[in-house]
């Protein structure tokens, strides 16, 4: 039962870690993309 | 008259053994012979199964009687001179001792390559280099939360397979190593069952490149069996996204890489391996990207089969536990595939019918070389 609880809290952790990670490529993605449209609206 | 078992010691050694020993070593002679076979047919991956197979098929048949410093060497303990130890003359993987390692890398000749490059992970590295180098992250950075879901629901046979290992007896860190098949990603299964589990690394290792190699024949049967033909059939059109320019992939590796480490710097060994290559290819340095997708990676993938199918010695991986972790493979391997189209099942549905439920198995990363 105990190793049932591990995998499914580290399931959980790992969810959570990877949903977190997508977020922050999504951030930086979208923060390039600012910084290259600013930069092309510049020149 | 010169006795001729004494000759012709590989035949030698094979009537002086134990009839277990005798059988395997028949028995892996054998399977590195069909594994060329079936990697020349391109039924399972030629690039790992042709050198594996002949070096499983050569590490079985040359087995000789040690002379006696070199068996003290290889068993790490005084030999008696006229002891009969038999060993072969291409790597000692069981070698702790640095005296015994540094005369045995005089004598095997993987033993350099195995000590140095295998055994610390390096030719991991190496193939995710490559990887990187051939990775478009274009698609990630699109569409992050799809992709990542996809890869989750990809991982249920990493997940589910721990606790029925520990059920089966393995302890947790041997449960971790071999449930990690279930992430379809060869370098990473070498990676952890080296830090985890070094006592079954050998044999965790060539059943997840052997299972590996099989998931390209066997997963389509899967998808056939779960996912009906009007879905197999839905044409996905593919969304406009706002096209994603080389600096911004190269910003993406090098945050990424440094985040990641950061919080998992056990794995940063591997994260730079893969953003490195990823870097190089974005920052358009050709010659490295030439390097890194050619020599580097293929080198490393031969040297990788090679030393796979020479550590397929019978002594080495005759053990009761290799039965339960051949289970366990195939387990964590099957459940991945179910869970990635479950994935794209989810998505399907999410999408109103027009995600094609197919693409939730590319979830599963597998990666054999």
């Amino acid at each position: 039962m105990n190793t049932v609880k591990t995998a499914l809290l580290v399931f959980s952790l790992g969810t959570a870690i990877s949903f977190a990670v997508a977020g922050l490529i999504m951030v930086i993605g979208r923060a390039i993309r600012f910084a290259e449209q600013r930069a092309s609206d510049k020149s | 008259m010169p006795n001729l078992l004494d000759l012709f010691q590989g035949v030698g050694s094979l009537v002086d053994s134990d009839p277990k020993i005798l059988c395997a070593r028949l028995g892996l002679i054998l399977l590195g012979v069909v594994l060329v076979f079936l990697g020349k047919r391109g039924v399972l991956e030629p690039l790992l199964m042709i050198p594996m197979g002949l070096g499983m098929a050569a590490v079985n048949a040359g087995v000789l009687f040690l002379d006696p410093q070199t068996a003290a060497a290889v068993t790490e303990q005084a030999v008696a001179k006229n002891a009969q130890v038999q060993g072969t003359l291409f790597m000692a993987p069981l070698v702790q001792q640095t005296e015994n390692l540094m005369y045995l890398m005089q004598v095997d000749f993987l033993q350099p390559i195995y000590t140095f490059a295998f055994s610390n992970g390096l030719i991991a590295c190496f193939v995710f280099m490559g990887i990187g180098v051939l990775l478009d992250v274009g698609y990630v950075m699109a569409r992050p939360f799809e992709s990542m879901f996809l890869a989750l629901a990809a991982e249920l046979g990493t997940i589910a397979t721990f606790p029925i290992a520990v059920w089966f007896g393995l302890t947790t860190n041997q449960a971790a190593s071999i449930a990690m098949v279930g992430s379809a990603d060869g370098p990473m299964v070498l990676f952890t069952s080296l830090t985890l589990a070094k006592e079954y690394f050998v044999p965790i290792t060539v059943v997840a490149y052997l299972y590996l190699g099989l998931t390209y024949g066997g997963y389509p049967y899967l998808i056939r069996a779960l996912v009906p033909k009007k879905l197999r059939m839905i044409r996905m059109k593919s969304a406009p996204t706002a096209p994603i320019s080389s600096n911004a992939k190269l910003i993406f590796a090098v945050v990424a890489c440094t985040v990641l480490c950061l919080l998992f710097p056990v794995a940063a060994p591997l994260f730079l391996s893969l953003f490195v290559g990823v870097a190089v290819r974005e920052a358009g340095l050709k010659e490295f990207e030439n390097l890194l997708s050619g020599p580097v990676l293929y080198g490393a993938t031969f040297l990788l089969g090679l030393l796979l199918g020479v550590l397929c010695e019978a002594n080495t991986i005759l053990d009761p536990v290799v039965l339960k972790l051949l289970v366990l493979g195939i387990l964590a391997l099957l459940l991945s595939g179910v869970g990635g189209l479950i994935g794209g099942y989810c998505l399907y549905f999410l999408s109103g019918g027009r995600y094609n439920p197919v693409v939730g198995i590319a979830g599963v990363s597998c990666v054999p070389p």
